[in-house]
């Protein structure tokens, strides 16, 4: 092996895969040698238990209440029949009008034409209501509203600070200061003055990420070549314009790389936020399952995770690709 | 020579200030050397008149000060002393009066080819954020400047690369573009701060030659910063020397750059296209790399030590 000695594309992705194939094979070692010691191991979690915990975080059914008005001729068979029911339902089968349905010895009685019952039927839960993918879009949801705000304001303040020297000197201590502070330590102050709602996460996530992220764009602004920003001002520009059109779109790509960097500290921040108080999201979802020591869907929400975070992150960089073509030297 | 002879050359004609493109009046520049504890002087009380269409060349050796010059007439430092005009107008920071192209970083990464050049005219014809609401007349506004870029990117000889990124160019195309950008905005003087200096000689070859022809029919007044004697010997119709090397004097040493020569490269009746290729052009520049400049061409020949090794064959 030289140094940074060239390699080929099947090199690359087989020595790529080659941990990861590695990692699941140990883990099937050690969940089979768990497995044979103790059926009922639930730290190590099998293949069977992976499909059992896949088909619960997808939700396939649930029991719901349906109201029924009664015709002519209906017994409650033919209505069990007609919702596709077994006649046992009768026991979950409730009246509206006050009058029960099963004596107390057990008969039942006569329907009435015209009353309305409510019966249970087996419905396909909404896909939206699925465990998974509701955790995921409002998990999604809070992450880009915090990385939205904390990218904007890291922008903005970047740009600021980076193009004039007063506003750096202006806010630099107090944004050094503020990168200094761990966000979560100030997580119960924010839950406090905010309350557990939803705005509450969006902030931690954005005050998380923007004070560095102000620093890199401030970094970046000041690493552009001063001969651009002169000839600009040669070329009839105004400050503002400089701002605008000659140091904000070079900058652009620089923010998404950023954002690329960001997206690790954010997702510590949102499963944090989310795991102290919510009703929904992959990490309130995760916590929740670890009180019935839940492995196989814990493993399942964190292979999600890594697969949500790989997709964010190529999609960052499709868009430098297509976007900034010039600012990849491609 | 005599103290007439010398202001004859540099005299000021001050009936005449109106339509110099620069008249400079004893300019200094000095800065703050930590090193040495105090303000250290750069430049001298330079005095300089450039007429409108004149192609100036600055040479001289390292350190002289040649490009701190530059940034004086460009505005984005200020002198410590002294004055200066432009067209009869006294500038303050950088702004349309003055156009730069430099040796890198004189195009904006992010904008096609067109869009750079067509960048100044954008600047002018659209208000600022109008691009965004996209009021009706942009479009038609934008056709307009944009055709003017693309006249004067054939100028340039660039036309086909009018769609690519800056990066895509070579470096000489990448410089004529950078030229094309600065002369679209027609401004009183172009500023060249050693802009040939990261091409390989064919290229730079080339890039000098396609400069002439475009002085020879735009006429623009450039002030023009090399290393590179050579270099200036064939491109302008007057040179100026720089130095710090002052001759040792009784009462200490002497500091700051001053202009020690102000020479016509070329005699009159040489065309200057057939003016490299000429014996003469040889026989004057071999003359003055081994001897240095005759002392008829000196102002202030006394003062500076013209036998010191750097004086005249600038190197970097």
């Amino acid at each position: 092996m030289r140094i940074q000695s060239p390699l080929s594309r099947q090199w690359h992705i087989i020595l790529g895969v080659l941990p990861i194939c590695l990692a699941i094979v140990v883990y099937g070692l050690v969940s089979r040698a768990r497995h044979q010691e103790n059926p009922k191991d639930k730290l190590t979690p099998g293949l069977k238990q992976f499909v059992e915990g896949w088909q619960r975080v997808m939700g396939r059914t649930s029991r719901e209440m349906r109201e029924y008005t009664v015709v002519e001729g209906d017994t409650i068979q033919t209505i069990a029949r007609r919702f596709g029911q077994s006649d046992d339902i009768v026991a979950e089968i409730q009246p509206t009008n006050g009058k029960d349905l099963v004596d107390w010895d057990d008969s039942i009685r006569a329907l009435e034409v015209g009353e309305v019952l409510k019966v249970p039927v087996e419905v396909g839960v909404p896909f939206l209501q699925q465990f998974l993918i509701l955790d995921t879009l409002q998990s999604l949801k809070r992450l880009a509203s915090g990385i939205a705000v904390g990218a904007g304001v890291a922008l903005l303040f970047g740009l600021l600070m980076g193009s004039f020297t007063e506003m750096r000197a202006l806010f630099y201590t107090s944004i050094s200061a503020l990168a200094r502070i761990p966000p979560l330590a100030i997580l119960p102050i924010i839950f406090l003055i905010r309350g557990v709602g939803e705005d509450a996460k969006i902030i931690i996530i954005a005050l998380g990420i923007f004070p560095t992220m102000a620093m890199d764009i401030l970094l970046r602004v000041q690493a552009l070549h001063k001969e651009l920003i002169i000839k600009a001002y040669t070329l009839g520009a105004s400050t503002t314009e400089v701002v605008f059109k000659v140091i904000f779109p070079q900058v652009m790509p620089g923010l998404i790389h950023s954002i690329r960097l960001a997206l690790g500290p954010a997702w510590v921040f949102l499963i944090a936020a989310e795991a102290i108080a919510s009703e929904a999201g992959l990490g309130y979802r995760i916590f929740l399952v670890q009180r019935q020591l839940g492995m196989n869907i814990i493993l399942i929400y964190v292979v999600w995770i890594i697969l949500i975070g790989l997709i964010m992150d190529v999609g960052l960089k499709a868009i430098l690709l297509w976007k900034y073509r010039w600012a990849e030297g491609k | 020579m005599t103290a007439s002879t010398q202001t004859d050359i540099i005299s000021p004609d001050r009936d005449d200030s109106q339509v110099l493109a620069l008249r400079c009046r004893g300019v200094t520049q000095s800065y703050f050397d930590t090193r040495l504890g105090r303000q250290r002087v750069v430049l001298n009380g330079i005095d300089l008149d450039l007429h409108p269409g004149e192609f100036c060349s600055v040479i001289g050796p390292s350190g002289c000060g040649k490009s701190t010059f530059l940034r004086l007439i460009l505005g984005s430092e200020m002198p410590k002393d002294g004055e200066f005009s432009i067209m009869g107008r006294m500038p303050a920071a950088p702004n349309r009066d003055r156009g730069i192209v430099y040796q890198k970083y004189s195009l904006f990464p992010h904008l096609r080819v067109i869009d750079n050049v067509a960048f100044g005219l954008e600047l002018e014809q659209i208000a600022f954020a109008m691009k965004w609401i996209w009021y009706p007349g942009y479009l038609v506004k934008r056709k307009h400047f944009v055709e003017q870029a693309m006249e004067f990117l054939g100028k340039v000889g660039l036309a086909e690369h009018a769609h690519k990124y800056p990066h895509q160019l070579s470096g000489g195309q990448q410089q004529r573009v950078a030229i094309a950008q600065a002369l679209i905005m027609r401004p009183q003087i172009l500023l060249m701060d050693e802009p040939f200096g990261a091409l390989d000689p064919g290229t730079r070859e080339e890039v000098q030659h396609w400069l002439l022809e475009l002085h020879a029919k735009e006429k623009n007044t450039i002030l023009f910063v090399t290393h590179d004697l050579e270099e200036a010997m064939y491109l302008s119709t007057r040179i100026l020397l720089l130095s710090q090397y002052y001759e040792h004097s009784p009462e200490g040493r002497r500091e700051g750059s001053r202009i020690v020569a102000d020479i016509v490269p070329r005699p009159q009746g040489i065309e200057r296209h057939h003016w490299k290729t000429h014996p003469e052009f040889s026989l004057r520049l071999g003359r003055l790399l081994q001897m240095g400049f005759r002392s008829t061409q000196l102002l202030k020949k006394s003062e500076f030590w013209m036998s010191h090794q750097h004086s005249i064959s600038p190197t970097t």
